[in-house]
């Protein structure tokens, strides 16, 4: 039954991306394929958390029903898929098939890199599972606590709004809310359902990380990033810890590579699931609040500024359809159940602006960053870009700058609330510093190869080189 | 992109480094959760798991749902510094969840959770006027609050 409870959100997942996108070309190629794959896990864990929730709220505690329920969305989506996949080959000339060109020995070894190294995550992964299934501090007093008490609740699952307010009650509820909907189709609430999750997010970044970019600039690029995430020793134990910052790291990364992948290939249902994840980014923690301000300013920047202001306001509304549903619902969830947050401003505005004019605050919160940034590889990534010859791809350029905004404006709201905090300064930094850079090192690892000169061309160039046309008899 | 042969040697230099760097740093990850699974998960389980236990009693008297009050003397053995006394909280309540767990002892049903011995004195019991009910032996008590409901 669990393996019902993770593959039914992963087929619901793909079914709907692929039946928003009405088939068209999505399954085109393997790199495609693959993509779609990991845009539909984290879609589809997303939704059932939210319907999950929402069932428990208007028609009280999931049984059965439930289930029934949740495997009817998944024959309808892959009814609606298929319909779709063959309407789009009725409607489409079928494309040429590409002569594939033979692939550079060296790429080789970056995949057998890449695979060695899968290998040897996931069997660190799973020991360090084995130490700790319960999950590290915040995993067991935050999330894993929530969710004992939506399943183990029944219909006084509210009183989990009764427990000690440390335990961070205002946090939604995406990950206890799919937990917990694992546990009802097993019908118990073993502890390893949490960590199969952690693994699920855990290796779906490494998978839409790698796909994205195989995608978008040639599957070597696609191995590399997968190899510096996994070698980030840091994503691998907090994964593993089934910390929420990795959930949001894919979050943060799924809904930015939507948003490219529309600017490349114009499919427009991309900006709506790109609106989904941003708004399943919020659901996962008070942080991914913060992302969805970042992803707001960066769209509007970079849109206004290559396509104008009434292409803005057009994909604003495509953003809008993906976006608003999840939103109603965090919003629904802040006004009735969570308290008010204790972490911005909690001593008001006077102390806090004289924190802000103290230097040696500055200092210790850089000379932190620094620290964090070198253990997690980034020196060897300035070295490899050196040996790359410091050049960026010029195409990628609004893409590049899409993500840096992004990342810009998180670091610089991380680095406030730091600056102001009301916790001693080296607690707080030192307790959650790297948690919180590692919600953004999926997003900062494959901005960095979207940057940086490829082995390979991708499968979108080689897509446009057949003169294949993407985006037609789309739903949005 | 037309890229010069030093530039593509250069790159391939870098590739090795980033990928030997990933397979040194995910390979410290494995050999030290291997190390402590050798070491102790094997043998006695990990901590939590083993916590829980404690509990097992205490959850099978306690009604499924509702509030009860804590009283404990020093935090879980592996929980160290500041966090030690919250989190021995914390870990009553994931432990006991859903029943509420409050830090405080006015509740008609209280669970005591003692890692050192002697268990609360008879003085201390009487000025918070409780009565212990079951004693599961292993430092976890529960206690009934004399003239509460």
């Amino acid at each position: 039954m669990l393996a019902l409870g993770i593959i039914i959100p992963i087929i619901i997942g793909c079914a709907f991306v692929h039946a928003v996108h009405r088939g068209g070309g999505l399954l085109s190629d393997r790199s495609h394929v693959v993509n779609c794959f990991f845009i539909g896990t984290g879609t589809g864990i997303g939704i059932t958390s939210l319907l999950y929730f929402l069932w428990l709220q208007f028609l009280g505690s999931p049984g059965t029903s439930y289930i029934i329920a949740e495997v009817m969305v998944a024959l309808c989506l892959i009814g609606f898929s298929a319909w779709t996949v063959v309407r789009a080959k009725n409607s489409r000339t079928s494309p040429g098939q590409k002569g594939s060109d033979p692939v550079p020995r060296f790429c080789r070894v970056i995949s057998a890199g890449f695979w060695g190294l899968l290998a040897l995550s996931f069997m660190g992964f799973l020991l360090a599972s084995l130490n700790t299934p319960h999950g590290d501090w915040d995993a067991w007093a935050m999330w894993n606590l929530k969710a004992r008490f939506l399943f183990l609740g029944g219909d006084q699952w509210r009183n989990l709004f009764s427990v000690t307010s440390d335990l961070h009650l205002d946090y939604p509820l995406l990950l206890p809310g799919f937990i917990a909907r694992c546990w009802t189709y097993v019908g118990d609430d073993p502890v390893v359902v949490p960590a199969v999750v952690a693994a699920v997010f855990t290796f779906s970044t490494v998978g839409l990380m790698y796909s994205a970019l195989a995608v978008l600039r040639g599957r070597s690029q696609g191995f590399l990033a997968g190899i510096v995430l996994m070698g980030t020793s840091a994503f691998l134990r907090d994964g593993a810890g089934q910390y929420a910052d990795v959930p949001l790291g894919y979050y943060i990364l799924l809904s930015t590579v939507l948003v490219i992948l529309h600017g490349r290939e114009n499919i427009q249902s991309f900006l709506a699931l790109a609106g989904l994840a941003a708004g399943l980014a919020a659901w996962t923690k008070n942080e991914g609040v913060l992302f969805l301000a970042a992803f707001a300013v960066a769209h509007f920047t970079t849109t206004l500024y290559t396509q104008g202001i009434r292409n803005y306001f057009s994909q604003l509304m495509k953003l809008s359809y993906g976006l608003f549903p999840v939103l109603a619902v965090i919003i629904f969830f802040k006004w009735w159940y969570a308290p008010p947050s204790s972490v911005v401003l909690a001593e008001g505005v006077g102390p806090a602006l004289e924190k802000v004019f103290q230097a040696s605050r500055h200092i210790i919160i850089i000379k932190y960053i620094l620290v964090e940034f070198i253990s997690f590889g980034g020196l060897l990534l300035i070295f490899y870009w050196g040996l790359s010859g410091l050049r960026m791809e010029k195409a990628e350029i609004s893409a590049i700058v899409f993500s840096i905004i992004i990342l810009s404006i998180m670091m610089a709201g991380y680095y406030f609330i730091y600056l102001t905090t009301s916790f001693p300064l080296d607690w707080h930094l030192g307790t959650s510093l790297r948690r919180i850079l590692l919600q953004l090192w999926p997003l900062f690892v494959f901005t960095y190869f979207l940057a940086l000169p490829s082995w390979e061309p991708a499968t979108i160039q080689e897509t446009s080189a057949t003169g294949e046309k993407w985006g037609t008899g789309n739903l949005l | 992109m037309k890229t010069s042969p030093y530039v593509r040697w250069g790159m391939k230099f870098g590739i090795a480094s980033l990928l030997v760097y990933a397979v040194i740093s995910c390979g410290g990850v494995l050999s030290e959760q291997y190390k402590v699974y050798t070491q102790f998960t094997r043998h006695s389980g990990d901590p939590i798991s083993e916590y829980e236990k404690r509990f097992t009693g205490v959850r099978q008297i306690l009604p499924q749902k509702g509030a009860v009050g804590f009283l404990s003397d020093v935090p879980a053995p592996f929980l160290k510094g500041d966090d030690g006394r919250a989190g021995t909280l914390y870990l009553t309540q994931y432990v006991l969840s859903p029943v509420v767990v409050y830090d405080n002892a006015q509740y008609p049903l209280v669970v005591g959770n003692f890692h050192s011995s002697p268990h609360p004195s008879p003085e201390l019991l009487k000025i918070l006027r409780l009565r212990p009910i079951a004693n599961f032996g292993n430092g976890v008590v529960l206690f009934k609050r004399e003239g509460m409901e």
